[in-house]
């Protein structure tokens, strides 16, 4: 079982949108994969149809009034541990808790359901939830957006992963940084993207070799709870993830 | 459109990965499940050079123009990866009938291994080498920029609050810049100019192999912070 986490403590810069495309690209190619959505914003939840009402949900995991397995809904567009906008109000709990930092890593440890790959989606800051998932995972893939600032912050990123890896987790492995919303006809989307391969030696990240194309079909797929695989295949960022989730695959090989 | 008629790509490539794993499952030997990280057996067995070629073609036909950048250091991968070994004793025939020759696959493990060991040796000497001319490049620094210290504005207010009602969680590791050798920097204005005037501070920066840790040592020598100095290699690059 891998675990990859997709964090940056950014918002807008396609966590999200990356980490339901790289499950659903995982299960196209025969993989089994658990989603976990840690953010309280719950995006992937809705995208995945999956309740919060009456049922076990992230926030119940977090407060340790249920197994991960108990957590689990069986949804159409695959297995997840829903979001919950309750985690923001129990942050500080955690946080204060003996152990707050490992109860992801000790949940997914002890569940008996058994995946090829678990995704953690993430909120956008460098709270109790980013780190539980950075502690518990295999792998991290970093997303960004290109806009002027892009850059900016990863540097308190890196500090986090270097610190989880130092005293935490030193099988951590960065997967890499993730350009989304590549536009080729913009300019500063040409240079973040020509600039990338140095950046990311510079800050000791490898960067994906396939930017992920903007492309309306994304936001539609998103608009109609629909996957991006099944509705809009043809779609630039569809074969983007697909190839993206390839370079992910056979760096493990 | 047209365009929805078609196949989808993106699909085939997943079905192809799905495809490949699944031959790869088969063919594993008990040898091959004892070492699962043995990449280039695993490359042997699963992908036949025709399907790579395949695959490459289509990738070309949808791929960005863009995504040349940076094309150099993939070229460079490709290469590096065509030096290691291939499990050429394993003939299509043994692929097919999930069979390995035990000694041919031995000889391979024993050539991974040397392989290794010659990297790790090759590295430690450029690490080694690297580290003589960046303290060379410091000495020609600080001899020419001495005197011209400035506190940095950067380090006054500590290092930020990470995860701010925190439980001290490795806030430790952030205070660094404090206790560094008490040698003589140029400010920041100062790098601002270097990096203006002598595209070289930057490049030297970038040419040594890196990692968050060096890139904080950087940033000390040369009195700003990693934040900082990220942005002005950005910059450099934008103006
Ligand atoms: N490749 C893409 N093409 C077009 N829009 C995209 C793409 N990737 C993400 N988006 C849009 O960008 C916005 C932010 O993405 P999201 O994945 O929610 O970011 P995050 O989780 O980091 O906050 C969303 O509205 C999403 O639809
Ligand atoms: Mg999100």
């Amino acid at each position: 079982m891998e675990i990859i986490a997709i964090a940056n403590q950014k918002g807008g810069v396609g966590k999200t949108t990356t980490a339901l495309n790289i499950a659903d690209a995982l299960r196209h190619s025969g993989y089994t994969v658990l989603f976990i959505d840690v953010d309280p914003q719950a995006n992937s939840t809705s995208s995945y149809k999956a309740v919060i009402e009456n049922t076990y949900t992230a926030q119940d995991l977090f407060e340790k009034k249920c197994s991960a397995d108990e957590a689990i809904q069986h949804t159409e567009f695959g297995d997840i541990i829903a979001g919950d906008p309750g985690l923001s109000t129990i942050e500080m709990d955690v946080q204060k808790k003996m152990g707050g930092f490992h109860l992801l890593k000790k949940a997914l440890g002890k569940m008996k359901a058994s995946y090829d790959f678990v995704i953690v989606d993430t909120p956008p800051n460098l709270g109790i939830y980013m780190l539980n998932a950075l502690i518990a995972a295999d792998k991290v893939i970093v997303p960004i957006k290109a806009e002027k600032y892009a850059i900016d912050g990863l540097q308190r990123l890196i500090e986090t992963i270097s610190d989880v890896k130092e005293e935490e987790n030193p099988d951590l492995e960065i997967a890499g940084i993730l350009l989304t919303t590549y536009d080729k006809r913009n300019e500063l989307d040409r240079k973040l993207w020509d600039t990338l391969p140095e950046v990311g030696e510079a800050i000791g990240m490898p960067v994906f070799e396939t930017p992920i194309r903007i492309s309306q079909d994304v936001k539609k797929a998103q608009d109609q709870i629909q996957s991006l695989f099944d509705s809009y295949p043809n779609s630039n960022a569809a074969y983007d993830y697909a190839r993206v989730t390839k370079e992910l695959i056979e760096g493990d090989k | 459109m047209a365009k929805a008629k078609q196949p989808s790509a993106a699909l085939s490539m997943l079905k192809q990965m799905s495809t490949d794993r699944q031959k790869e499952s088969k063919t594993k030997t008990a040898a091959e499940k004892d070492t699962e990280k043995t990449t280039e057996v695993k490359a042997a067995v699963k992908t036949t050079a025709s399907e790579k070629a395949g695959a490459k073609d289509a990738a070309a036909d949808r791929q960005p123009a863009a995504e040349k950048a940076g094309s150099e250091k993939r070229a460079e991968q490709a290469a590096s990866n065509t030096d290691k070994p291939r499990n050429e004793t394993a003939s299509p025939a043994d692929r097919e009938e999930g069979t390995i020759d035990r000694a041919a696959y031995e000889a391979l493990i024993a050539e991974n291994a040397r392989i290794q060991a010659e990297k790790e040796a090759a590295e430690q000497r450029a690490k080694e080498k690297d580290a003589e001319a960046r303290q060379a490049a410091q000495r020609a620094a600080t001899a020419s920029n001495a005197g011209t210290y400035q506190p940095n504005p950067v380090y006054a207010g500590g290092n930020g609050t990470y995860l701010q009602a925190g439980t001290g969680y490795g806030m430790e590791n952030y205070a660094y810049g404090e206790n560094g050798p008490a040698v003589v920097k140029p400010g920041k204005t100062q790098f601002r100019n270097m990096v203006k005037e002598k595209k070289n501070v930057r490049k030297n920066f970038l040419l040594t192999p890196s990692n968050s840790e060096h890139l904080k040592e950087e940033a000390e020598d040369l009195g700003t912070s990693m934040n900082d100095l990220l942005n002005l290699i950005l910059e450099d690059r934008y103006n």
